[in-house]
């Protein structure tokens, strides 16, 4: 009698499930599993709600999409490539297809986008092509010119423009 | 040695407190950020704010700023002149004030860098987000650039601010 007392019982099957043989051990690697996840979040995808009409018809107001922070770790944003753009940090971040690379040449004449002077097929602009008019323009070695898809709406309310390679957040994943 | 281990985890925590106090408190970005706060909670009123709360608060606001102030949104909106001088900005202040009878303003990604070797100068950039009652004066993102100055009773006043394009025409 006095041998059977040396022995433990063995848990409960349910409990050995649910919290493992050893609960302190479980909650450590549940604690480094929820550090581990939350750090490759923070480091590798953002999730966005789009805003306004810029990026229709390809994205719509309310639509949920996520960032590719690691994209151009390895490698150069191309042409395009819908990107986010931040601001002054990554609160608020713009998204925008990239047209132009660095060191090119870039003009709009009566909506149709013109790279070192040639037509820019664009098939992802759905959309009939309001009458923009933008000078050339020569971008910087580190510079691309972002754009949105919807180039129906005036040109005035259309953010697009240059962008510093260091702003660029990272690819949308589709 | 456990009690020694003790110890030196208290006395981890108290120092981590109160540079956490110091930082947020007490340093010249602490104070700005106060500040660009405290000019936020001014311009943000409900539907519904008497006109006393918003003489209140248009007084409070005229304090945050220098006497020669310069504002200018034209990088944004083009041909818009800069508006110049503590009267020009009262006359803007008094007429959006007037005009809203509600207004939300976030201020996103506040970055706070002093400019002068003395301390009297700062920068602050940060991106703006503004929903008021009037459709078409409001944003969803818009960058600014701030330049302040400390006046002799050492408080941060606003001295410059300028609209910035995040992406460059």
């Amino acid at each position: 009698m006095e041998n059977m007392s040396n022995f433990e019982t063995p848990p409960p099957w349910w409990r050995v499930m649910l919290i493992g043989r050893n609960p302190a051990v479980t909650a450590i690697r549940l604690l480094l599993t929820v550090v581990l996840v939350l750090f490759l979040y923070q480091v590798s995808i953002r999730r966005i709600v789009v805003q306004r009409v810029s990026m229709e018809p390809t994205y719509k107001e309310g639509q949920k999409l996520w960032v590719n922070r690691l994209a151009y770790r390895f490698g150069q944003p191309l042409r395009g490539d819908i990107v986010a753009v931040k601001t002054t940090g990554e609160s608020v971040l713009l998204l925008k297809r990239i047209v132009g690379l660095p060191g090119e040449r870039f003009s709009i004449i009566g909506g149709h986008v013109f790279i070192d002077g040639e037509e820019l097929e664009e098939p992802y602009v759905q959309r009939p092509k309001a009458k923009w008019i933008y000078p050339e323009i020569k971008l910087d070695p580190d510079e691309y010119l972002v754009i949105g898809d919807n180039r129906e709406m005036p040109m005035k309310d259309h953010e697009f423009g240059r962008v510093k390679r260091e702003r660029i957040l990272g690819r949308i994943v589709r | 040695m456990k009690r020694a281990l003790g110890r030196g985890l208290v006395l981890i925590g108290i120092v981590a407190a109160l540079w956490w106090v110091r930082a947020t408190y007490f340093t010249e970005e602490a104070r700005i950020r106060r500040t660009l706060r405290s000019l936020l909670s001014d311009f943000n009123f409900p539907t519904g704010t008497g006109n006393i709360a918003k003489v209140a608060r248009f007084n409070h606001v005229m304090g945050l700023f220098t006497d020669d102030i310069t504002i200018s949104l034209d990088q944004v909106v083009p041909q818009v002149p800069p508006l110049k001088g503590r009267e020009e900005l009262q006359a803007a202040v008094q007429a959006t004030f007037t005009l809203l009878s509600r207004c939300d303003v976030t201020l996103h990604d506040v970055i706070v860098e002093p400019v002068s070797p003395d301390g009297r100068e700062a920068r602050a950039a940060f991106t703006a987000s503004v929903a008021t009652s009037r459709p078409g004066m409001e944003f969803a993102a818009q960058e600014f650039e701030v330049r302040l100055r400390r006046n002799q009773e050492g408080r941060w006043q606003l001295a410059r601010v300028t609209a910035v394009r995040t992406l460059k025409r």
